[in-house]
């Protein structure tokens, strides 16, 4: 390929404005000074061994893997029969089901965190952590329908109805013959409803109360009082986690192609 | 006693519209019949009724004497071989011919004997580890019939199950499918919108038009005396020209059509009388090409001639529109210029004109 000037400019300017703030925050974290600055200075490994000695980051780092997993879980065991059911048969409403079904991804979601505040601790009293779970999991549902059914309109139908004139039932040609083959359809829509479950900030915020915090949230909390490379260096542990999944799950499994 | 028999048929999608109407087909143990016809014709949708994945409005669908109409496909002990040969894509060769052994909970013994033996029978052993990624489109097919006969089904369903295939092979696997079905004695619907294949493997060929039935024969009997000006265009009578009637004797029918005057003796008599306009239909294969006048011969002009291998195809261009004409290449071929198309009384087929 021939190398244009302007080729070379957009590639900057895009690398700059996407990547250079991960950069700037992966050299940040290994400072050795006290408060953040770039370029850093010093080196040393005292504030990655800080994220590991703080109790809240500790403890928010648990709450966040526990409702990241429950509430994907719980959206793909929901989305999985919606997607199947909006893919496979024809009814009247269909439309209407579909949208109703992608509204949480639609609409604003402080809006959604609001409403969901109102909804489940106000009104209904209901303890911190499942109305995360909840609120999780309205959010991720739309996730889970939309990648789910996306693989199973590529899906030929024939194939299903192979298994039933050999004797299957449809709920066994369901869990014996589609399942498997929707394998990297759902392990993509797990990573992705995982990853946006984890990194949610705007729903969390107003469903966290005492004692309960996920990790984003509290690092929030963390940022209004201290002002020191922790944080940088706890997010460089994010990035390079979530990278890994994603790349060993697309070496694996091809995943992009479901997303 | 009829082995299947399909009474009554009425299958609706929506309302006031119906896929299939007044279907009736009753088919004797063994036989090979073909349901033909052009897409939309209710063939495939036939085939899905009696797999039960379609339930008809009314009618009913008996099996050996055994009313199916209400039993679920899965229920139904019935081979079906689809289009896409819809194999299960994460599961190898032995395991998708397993499948329908698996569920029906035969011991593992027997499943390892009949799958190899129906693997035998289509010639794939070697490939049981294979994925359906790893094979080719014929080994595919095949590897979608050893898992519709294993089981050995009460009938089995075939649609279109070469058109996925490239020419050649397909012609291989007519004539593999022919000796499999003929060993086997399967009961076996065959859908196809291919004359030729439904020609060569049938029994028995069911010409479907909109949903209802043109024509039921034996292929010579569809192919040489089609009851339809449908099932004549269908058998390949291509072309096509426009007269009225001038007098009609017994089983003659005398044509007027523009200049000349054409005799026809069809094997059906249409329902028309003197002075009716008519059209009037014949096969490229039948006619000939004549330098000099003669009986029912239409003055022309030879457009082009294509060599098509073993016979040679020329565009006539005339007063009554333009014909194709294809000649055995043995006979020596014409160019271009005046020439007379020539077509035997009993060649020509004559049916009422529709207005379109």
């Amino acid at each position: 390929m021939k190398r244009s000037p302007f080729l070379l400019a957009a590639f900057s300017v895009v690398f700059t404005f996407l990547l250079g703030p991960f950069l700037i925050i992966l050299i940040a974290s290994f400072s050795g000074d006290a408060s953040m600055a770039f370029p850093p200075k010093g080196f040393s490994l005292q504030w990655f061994q800080k994220v590991l000695d703080v109790r809240m980051f500790r403890d928010a780092f648990w709450t966040s893997l526990q409702l990241a997993v429950a509430s994907t879980v719980s959206a793909l065991v929901l989305g999985t029969p919606v997607a199947y059911a909006l893919v496979r048969f024809k009814f009247r409403g269909q439309n209407i089901v579909e949208i109703l079904f992608s509204l949480p991804a639609i609409v604003p979601e402080l809006v959604l965190g609001f409403g969901l505040l109102q909804y489940f601790a106000l009104r209904m009293n209901m303890p911190i952590f499942p109305g995360l779970y909840f609120g999780h999991t309205a959010i991720l549902f739309p996730y889970a329908v939309r990648v789910v059914s996306t693989s199973l309109r590529n899906f030929d139908p024939a194939i299903e109805e192979a298994a039933i004139s050999l004797g299957a039932s449809r709920l066994k040609s369901f869990l014996l013959i589609v399942m498997p083959n929707l394998r990297a359809a759902l392990l993509a829509a797990f990573i992705l409803a995982f990853i946006t479950s984890f990194n949610n900030v705007s729903v969390s915020l107003f469903l966290t109360g005492p004692g309960v915090a996920t990790l984003p949230i509290q690092m929030l909390a963390y940022m209004e009082m201290y002002f020191d490379p922790t944080i940088a260096a706890l997010s460089s542990i994010i990035i390079v986690i979530t990278f890994a999944i994603v790349q060993i799950a697309e070496r694996t499994f091809g995943i992009s192609q479901h997303i | 006693m009829a082995f299947l028999e399909l009474t009554n048929l009425q299958v609706g999608y929506e309302r006031g519209s119906s896929v299939l109407s007044d279907f009736h087909l009753t088919m004797e143990k063994g036989e090979l019949v073909s349901l033909l016809g052009p897409s939309g014709c209710g063939k495939t949708t036939t085939l899905r009724t009696i797999a039960g994945f379609i339930e008809p409005s009314r009618g009913q669908v008996l099996i050996n004497g055994r009313d199916y109409t209400k039993t679920p496909p899965h229920k139904r002990n019935i081979g079906l071989v689809f289009q896409s040969y819809a194999l299960f894509p994460h599961l190898s060769v032995f395991e998708n011919v397993a499948f329908g052994l698996r569920m029906r909970r035969v011991n593992n013994t027997d499943i390892r004997r009949r799958v190899t033996a129906a693997l035998t029978m289509v010639d794939l052993i070697g490939f049981e580890k294979r994925l359906p990624t790893q094979l080719s489109g014929g080994q595919r097919q095949r590897v979608a019939l050893a898992r519709a006969v294993v089981i050995e089904p009460d009938l089995l369903l075939l649609d279109e199950p070469l058109s996925n295939l490239d020419a050649k092979l397909r012609v291989g696997m007519r004539a593999e499918l022919h000796h499999l079905q003929r060993q086997l004695g399967i009961t076996t619907v065959y859908v196809t919108h291919d004359q030729v294949e439904a020609m060569s493997l049938s029994d028995r060929v069911l010409v479907m038009n909109k949903g209802k039935i043109e024509q039921e024969g034996k292929p010579e009997e569809i192919f040489y005396r089609p009851a339809t000006p449908f099932v004549a265009r269908f058998m390949g009578f291509d072309n096509q020209f426009a007269g009225h009637v001038k007098s009609i004797n017994d089983n003659q029918i005398e044509i007027i059509a523009g200049t000349c005057r054409m005799v026809a003796r069809p094997h059906f008599i249409p329902n028309v009388r003197v002075g009716d306009p008519v059209d009037v239909l014949f096969r490229p294969e039948v006619a000939q090409l004549a330098r000099a006048p003669s009986e029912n011969a239409i003055p022309g002009e030879i457009v082009f001639r294509t060599f098509q291998g073993s016979t040679g195809e020329y565009l006539v261009r005339s007063a009554l529109g333009e014909f194709t004409v294809a000649l055995a290449e043995t006979t020596p071929s014409f160019t271009p210029g005046a020439i007379y198309v020539v077509i035997a009384p009993e060649n020509l087929i004559v049916e009422q004109h529709i207005e379109e």
